[in-house]
């Protein structure tokens, strides 16, 4: 086809007497012309049917690229984020470990109070229930040989009494226990 | 009819000289059942007759009493009952070791020498 255009062209160029001139200048008008006509037609078709694929082709390309840095920086900043998160959730963490384990060592040394005051207070009671229980036992054995003794100077005031009041005694006994009963 | 006014009863027979009232009496108490209160009865007669001036006493002591001394006894009762008459019932008790004890229908003395040595027993 281009073939075509340069007779044309070379016909043209003769008939009209120009050739002269761009000779001169050792220019070529017709090929120019078919240059220009077939840039232009070049032209035309790549815009008509490779520039719109090639276009949109390119924008689908930046748009996932930038969807992919924005996806990238999204997920960065999540990642930032869960970093924080994590260092947060860490320190708290580390801070309750501690509170526990401070309660723990406050609780322990608390019931290990409370059972050395019980244990004493144990201690004391028994001994103070084995110091009454001495106590009581001293007293009732006094007590018994107390009621013992009298027992005995009783007896032995009634032996001797028996023999001692005779019938005389007895009498004066009875008087004296009528004058006080009068 | 109860049992005081079976005691009154009988205090003013036996006073009126009415012996018979005795064997009535233990009639009366077979025909009631009264048996179980037979001691109660008696008590209180004699506490009826204590109360109309006749004082029944029994009176305790270690060795037998003269007859001077039951005398003073019977006169000290009846100053202290303010009764008129005054029957003695003597028992002895060696126990007693020495001392009386006189009983009447209102009150007891003990002025033993066995009661004396065990008020000191439990004293001391």
């Amino acid at each position: 086809m281009l073939e075509h255009l340069y007779i044309i062209a070379a016909t043209e160029t003769g008939a009209e007497g120009q050739a002269g001139l761009f000779e001169a200048l050792g220019i070529d008008a017709q090929l120019i012309i078919v240059q220009v006509i077939s840039f232009l037609i070049l032209f035309l078709l790549l815009r008509k049917f490779v520039y719109p694929a090639l276009i949109k082709a390119i924008d689908d390309r930046k748009a996932s690229i930038e969807e992919s840095a924005r996806a990238a920086e999204e997920a960065k900043s999540a990642a930032e984020t869960a970093e924080a998160n994590t260092e947060k959730e860490f320190a708290k963490a580390k801070a309750e470990a501690a509170d526990i384990v401070a309660l723990a060592q406050k609780e322990a040394s608390a019931i290990m109070e409370d059972a050395e005051k019980r244990a004493e207070k144990r201690a004391d009671h028994m001994i103070a229930s084995a110091e009454a229980r001495l106590e009581q036992d001293v007293n009732e054995a006094r007590e018994k040989l107390k009621a013992e003794m009298v027992g005995l100077v009783a007896r032995a005031t009634e032996i001797v009494l028996s023999e001692k009041v005779d019938s005389k005694t007895d009498t004066a006994l009875i008087k004296k226990a009528l004058e006080e009963v009068r | 009819m109860s049992r005081r006014l079976l005691s009154q009863y009988a205090a003013d027979q036996l006073l009126q000289g009415n012996n018979d009232i005795i064997t009535q009496l233990a009639a009366y108490i077979i025909d009631h059942h009264m048996q179980k209160h037979i001691d109660q009865l008696v008590g209180d007669i004699e506490y009826e007759l204590a109360a109309r001036g006749h004082v029944l006493a029994s009176v305790t002591s270690a060795t037998a009493l003269s007859s001077e001394l039951n005398a003073a006894i019977s006169s000290t009762i009846a100053a202290r009952s303010k009764a008129e008459r005054v029957e003695l019932t003597s028992h002895i008790d060696a126990a007693l070791i020495g001392g009386i004890v006189i009983e009447t229908p209102t009150y007891r003395i003990d002025r033993s020498v066995a009661t004396r040595l065990k008020k000191l027993q439990t004293e001391l």
